[in-house]
């Protein structure tokens, strides 16, 4: 600590007698059998020790809550960022829509007033609303989520390098999906909805994968991620020879693994804001318990966390954000990982701070990622390519800097 | 008397851990559990936690059967030291301990100043403040033992229960942190029950020695009456010598 320091040598001397002090009161003969004298100049020692004892507690103090105050400002930041940038790529794009029009038909839809965009093209209120508005909501949420429940798979599996997929629930949800996409190619008169189908695959997945993984009813980390990642690899081969079996028509297929925000309509919007929020809210109100469960499954029990009913509902709660996801979104690859990391880099491992900065910072950089994606070239990017494309090679950047440790 | 154990027995799989243990723990007293690798000593330890509970025969804690209690209310009168604690990621050595703090909380509920104080005074006695902004992923192995005995201070426990828990620790920080332990059986009755495997130690700071072989109490009672040669030698199959009343010395020949 810096403050004893700062006392110089004949503190330190004092304060090295204090441990001699402390061992006496203690009783403590065996180590120490020094007597100690009560007089005068041990009287004003003692005193300088307490005062000294008492600045030391004021700086303790304020060093926990220095970290929990710069977590808020933090969170305060990034969602301003996000407001922003929220309005800015919601102008961004091939028609020239200026600022002014969008907020007005933003607010105008908002509060039903068509009066706000009376004047305006009828194409152009289309274009904010019906085209880039609902796309920009799922990337704020599906963004949201993945990194939320990055964070929360990783804190679970006590791994830094779980999120969705080591659990096996994204190849669940792609498998749903590719299987719904297939079904459609081929079947006639029969309409495979491709979200109820990821939303299926991910949920079977999870339970099969809380199946294989369980020991006499208890559940540990590393059997999680052994079965998560055999069921992932089963789910793979499955989409392959689903892929092959579709033919010609496998762009269909490929195209919604690369996972696009492209053409989402509100109806994704309705079907992926509540369930996502329920669960985040419900992972950032048990955050305390996940924080324990990070110390180990015994120490997280002995400090009263009632560990398998916790970890059901955080394994429930991350399933049902991926599911949900990918099924809106298909599969983009990253976020999950790289969101929760930076933040721990800067912030801390708390995960009362760490969740809800997760889901601010996750939706931050994915609607960067998508509006860059749509706007960068003239031909759209998948920002799932994109993603992985810059996150892979930033996180190998951290990976390198930390000295490989994570 | 805080625990009374009655016929325990527990068997993982068809393989017999724990047979037919009877003994009851006192209040105020250091017992320690010694014994061979793989005699069921921290088997024995999980059991009294509450962690392991298919087992057959009663342990009953101060006034009701440990199976009744719930797992919040043994967190606010049982802290427990594991034997080897691994975290993965950055928290602060303050934040681990003053998650010792969490039984005596609500969720999203930031420390009070009496929950600060505590932590504070836990790092203090067990000399840990100086990592108190250091992360727990960057200190090493005794050192964050060290820091999780604080954090288990910190539950301010009626037992506290350490499995090894010094096995990393330096032989000077071991001895303060017995002698604080003793101090604080004598100060505000805390029953200690710890796994040891130095002997020397095990005699000079236990009240009650519980020595276990291949499952079965093959000694409980007094420390000076435990901790014998004779004992000792059937337990271990090596020499030790008594040199006083307190202090027990191993030679190193089997």
């Amino acid at each position: 600590m810096s403050i004893i320091h700062s006392f110089g040598g004949k503190a330190r001397n004092i304060l090295h007698r204090k441990d001699n002090i402390i061992d006496h009161c203690l009783g403590n003969c065996v180590y120490n059998p020094r007597a100690f004298k009560g007089s005068f100049f041990h009287l004003l020692e003692e005193l300088l020790i307490y005062l000294n004892g008492e600045i030391m507690r004021e700086h303790f103090t304020k060093e926990l809550n220095k970290k929990y105050n710069m977590a808020k400002m933090v969170g305060i930041m990034l969602g301003v960022i996000l407001i922003i940038l929220l309005f800015v790529s919601t102008n961004l794009g091939r028609a020239d829509i200026s600022i002014m029009d969008t907020i007005r038909v933003i607010f105008g839809k908002i509060i039903h007033n068509p009066d706000y965009y009376m004047g305006m093209k009828k194409a152009y209120v289309n274009i904010i609303w019906e085209i880039r508005l609902p796309r920009i909501l799922i990337a704020i949420i599906v963004g949201s989520g993945l990194a939320v429940s990055g964070a929360v798979f990783q804190s679970l599996l006590m791994n830094p390098l779980a999120d969705s997929y080591t659990m096996g629930v994204s190849s669940g949800a792609a498998f749903g999906a590719t299987l719904a996409i297939y079904i459609n190619l081929f079947a006639e008169n029969f309409y495979a909805p491709i979200t109820l189908f990821a939303f299926i695959g991910a949920f079977v997945t999870l339970l099969l994968v809380i199946y294989i993984a369980k020991v006499n009813g208890y559940l540990s980390s590393s059997n999680l991620i052994i079965a998560g990642i055999i069921v992932s690899s089963i789910l793979s081969a499955a989409i392959k020879l689903l892929k092959n079996f579709a033919g010609e028509n496998v762009s269909a297929i490929v195209n919604w693994l690369m996972g696009s925000l492209a053409s989402r309509s509100w109806s994704h919007v309705y079907v992926s804001f509540p369930i996502i929020i329920v669960c985040v809210l419900v992972c950032w109100y048990y955050s305390q318990d996940l924080n324990l469960l990070c110390l180990g499954e015994n120490e997280a029990r002995a400090l009263g966390v009632d560990t398998q009913k916790i970890r059901r509902i955080f394994l429930i709660c991350g399933s049902l954000i991926t599911a949900v996801c990918v099924a809106v979104s298909g599969v983009i690859g990253f976020i999950g990982l790289i969101v929760p990391h930076i933040l721990r880099f800067s912030i801390g491992s708390d995960n009362r701070s760490l969740v809800p900065l997760s889901g601010i910072l996750g939706a931050l950089l994915l609607l960067l990622a998508d509006t860059g994606a749509r706007s960068l070239m003239n031909v759209e990017i998948p920002v799932g390519v994109l993603t992985t494309l810059l996150g892979g090679p930033f996180f190998i950047y951290i990976f390198v800097k930390k000295n490989k440790t994570l | 008397m805080v625990y009374k154990v009655e016929g325990l027995c527990f068997s993982y799989g068809k393989k017999k851990i724990l047979e037919d243990l009877s003994f009851e723990i006192k209040k105020g007293k250091v017992t320690t559990i010694i014994g061979p690798n793989g005699s069921g000593k921290t088997t024995l330890l999980r059991t009294m936690t509450g962690q392991v509970d298919q087992y057959s025969g009663g342990i009953h804690f101060e006034k009701k059967a440990l199976k009744e209690y719930s797992v919040k209310e043994l967190s606010q009168k049982i802290a427990v030291v594991s034997q080897n604690v691994d975290i993965k990621f950055p928290f602060s050595c303050m934040e681990v301990v003053s998650m010792g703090r969490t039984p005596f909380r609500n969720r999203m509920k930031n420390l009070t100043k009496e929950d600060l104080d505590i932590v504070y005074k836990c790092m203090e006695i067990t000399e840990t403040l100086k990592f108190a902004n250091t992360l727990i992923t960057d200190v090493s192995g005794g050192e964050r033992q060290r820091i999780m005995i604080a954090k288990a201070l910190a539950q301010t426990p009626e037992v506290l229960i350490l499995d090894e828990s010094f096995s990393n620790i330096d032989i000077r920080y071991t001895i303060k942190i017995l002698n604080l332990l003793r101090s604080m059986t004598k100060e505000s009755n805390l029953t200690v029950i710890s796994i040891m495997h130095d002997l020397n130690l095990t005699d000079l700071y236990s009240d009650d020695v519980l020595a276990l072989q291949d499952g079965k109490l093959v000694q409980f009672g007094d420390a000076s009456k435990v901790m014998k040669p004779n004992v000792i030698k059937s337990l271990f199959g090596i020499n030790t010598k008594k040199f006083s009343e307190k202090g027990l010395v191993v030679l190193p020949t089997m």
